[in-house]
């Protein structure tokens, strides 16, 4: 009990003056004894510094002439930090050419890696098995090229095994708005029995053994908060129910809109918020044998205070048409409705998925619970299943990629926990 | 028994000497009801510290020290507190800010910054039971540019809360840092300045 009172306590005592007489200004500017000289000149100097954005730079400029403010100068070096993606901003003030004066430099350090071997995700959940993705990346004259292998049961109703690669150029700032990225992927499909059985009554729902895919992306800036994207996403599949077609095309534009930004209130308390729309359509113009519209929105925010973190995070989609199966929803993994098992819920995932979920996070700890519904529209039969809205809370221990949970879906009367472990999981 | 006696006066004499040297790490004395303290070999402004404040940043020290009675871990009274130092790059002398109360001492040399922020701080020994044994722990961090903690970027209050959050996490492998004990010993083993 005392532990839990723990987070609301320390929740307390953050909030300015509740710590009485012990709370106390934090750093200011004026602490700094150069603060009474005028700046004569801010170089950037270092690892891409020419990519630093306008806004940052006129930020930088404004300085010159006025009184040195280093909180000002470490909150820019931050941004740069986020901006570029670097390793440090060293901030070093030194004598001007005339008395009374200092000239400030802000170096951009960054040890570059080449090459880069990551464990992409390391899973477990104990409703449908292992989950893994591991990679090489290679930078190169600002690309960035990965290729990597998985075998994921996790995000889809499928078993998807083999290779992925992607070619990005996708550094995107204030004064370079376009970026490309090529997607290519070679995957082996399982299909667990549920699905097959249900595959057996489908009058809609093709199953494939193998698909590849290229997708090839235009990206634009317009802020540098706001990014929109424009592309295809060209499928083969290998079509085990009817062996004389032999492979079948699920060729779609796609599009997406996204807006993520953070929002420093005070230092101890920060937002982040990231909101995701993305549709794809594929017509028999595109020599697509599938035609269908996917539209799917997901906004996430979170808000972190002092080792306490609040997220909250809404899922919507609409498939209308006839999609292929990578392309429709799934409900109940390690990140939506957590305990449930997605093929009870809908073996051949959903045209239409709403979910809803909130975590507290305290430090290590981790609670949530999360609220969704999947449900199914036959495009032929119009007939439409329905799962009903689901519930499931949770608690766990989380530090940086590593997650150790215990979920319980809330049925009627009845506690069946599933566990989940994994890496980025 | 000769071999036994010239062991006996080396363990005495290394003894003696471990604890000349050790008495010599950390200093405590009372002064009235407040536990004074000062860590005559710990220089906190030196080093990479140094390197940091002549390139014309304000540098962060903060301090934690506990009293615990009986045993280590109970600990009946906690002090922590953060100075911002900075040099002066025309005048090439230091100023140093007790965030506390806002209190400032400038034109100082090194050493006369680190005996300031010794001098600022005290601990309570009022309330504390005077037959059991105590235990004294001084911990010293600085600021690290790398880590750009987001509690001392910008002039916004924090607190106790936060500064006790910063000492409960281990410090960085790089970040300049001290850890200091003494105990057990007794309250009346505490000399007394008027």
């Amino acid at each position: 009990m005392f532990r839990l009172c723990l987070p609301l306590l320390a929740t307390l005592l953050a909030i300015p003056g509740f710590a009485g007489h012990d709370a106390f200004r934090g750093v200011e500017s004026s602490d700094n004894v150069n603060s009474r000289y005028t700046v004569e000149r801010v170089d950037l100097t270092g690892y891409q510094s020419t990519s630093v954005s306008r806004s940052i730079r006129q930020r930088l400029n404004s300085m010159i002439g006025r009184n040195l403010d280093s909180t000002a100068l470490d909150r820019i070096a931050r941004r740069i930090q986020e901006e570029l993606r670097v390793d440090e901003v060293h901030i070093r003030i030194g004598k001007g050419t005339r008395p009374q004066q200092v000239a400030v430099q802000l170096e951009i350090q960054h040890r570059k890696k080449a090459v880069d071997f990551n464990l992409s995700r390391l899973g477990y959940l104990s409703s449908e098995g292992w989950t893994g993705g591991a990679g090489i990346g290679v930078e190169f004259s600002g690309n960035r090229a990965t290729m990597s292998v998985i075998s994921d049961a996790d995000t889809l109703t499928e078993r998807a095994s083999g290779f992925q690669g992607t070619f990005e150029r996708t550094h995107l700032t204030r004064d370079s708005r376009f970026g490309v990225r090529v997607g290519y992927g070679a995957l082996s499909e399982q299909w667990n029995q549920e699905s097959l059985a249900a595959f057996a009554t489908s009058s809609s729902v093709v199953r494939y053994g193998f698909r590849q895919y290229v997708e090839p992306e235009f990206l634009v800036a317009i802020t540098p908060e706001l990014q929109f994207t424009v592309g295809a996403s060209l499928e083969h599949l290998e079509n085990v129910e009817a062996p004389a077609e032999r492979t079948l095309a699920s060729n779609a534009l796609t599009t997406s809109l996204r807006y993520k930004s953070r929002f420093e209130g005070t230092e101890a308390l920060t937002q982040d918020l990231d909101a995701l729309y993305t549709m794809r359509m594929a017509t028999r113009g595109l020599g697509s044998d599938f035609v269908y519209t996917r539209h799917s929105a997901t906004v996430a925010y979170a808000m972190h205070h002092l080792g306490q973190t609040v997220r909250l995070r809404w899922i919507a989609g609409l498939v209308n048409g006839n999609a292929p199966m990578y392309d429709r929803f799934a409900l109940g993994n390690s990140t939506t409705l957590r305990g449930w098992n997605k093929f009870a819920l809908a073996p051949l995932g959903g045209s239409r998925i709403v979910h809803g979920s909130v975590e507290y996070r305290y430090r290590m700890l981790e609670a949530f619970y999360d609220v969704g519904a999947i449900w199914d529209r036959d495009p032929v039969t119009r007939t439409v299943t329905d799962s009903g809205t689901k519930h499931s809370i949770g608690v766990g221990i989380r530090k940086d990629a590593l997650q150790l949970a215990v979920a319980f879906p809330l049925k009627n009367g009845r506690m069946d926990p599933v566990f989940l472990a994994g890496v980025n999981f | 028994m000769t071999k036994r006696l010239v062991l006996l006066m080396f363990v005495s004499f290394a003894t003696g000497f471990a604890l000349a040297i050790w008495a010599e790490e950390l200093m405590l004395h009372r002064q009235e009801d407040q536990l004074r303290f000062v860590a005559p070999k710990v220089h906190f402004v030196a080093g990479r510290t140094v390197d940091r404040l002549r390139e014309g940043n304000a540098v962060p020290v903060n301090f934690q020290v506990t009293l615990a009675v009986g045993n280590r871990q109970n600990v009946v009274e906690r002090l922590v507190e953060s100075f911002v130092i900075s040099y002066d790059l025309w005048e090439e002398r230091f100023k140093v800010v007790r965030l506390r109360e806002r209190k400032s001492a400038s034109n100082l040399t090194a050493l006369q910054t680190e005996a300031w922020c010794w001098d600022q701080m005290g601990i309570s020994v009022a309330n504390i039971p005077k037959n059991q044994p105590l235990y004294f722990k001084l911990e010293i961090r600085t600021e690290d540019s790398g880590a750009r903690m987001p509690l001392f970027g910008a002039s916004d209050t924090y607190n106790l809360t936060a500064l006790i959050n910063l000492f409960s996490r281990p410090a960085e492998r790089q970040q300049p840092h001290w850890t200091m004990e003494q105990g057990p010993f007794s309250y009346g083993d505490l000399k007394q300045n008027m």
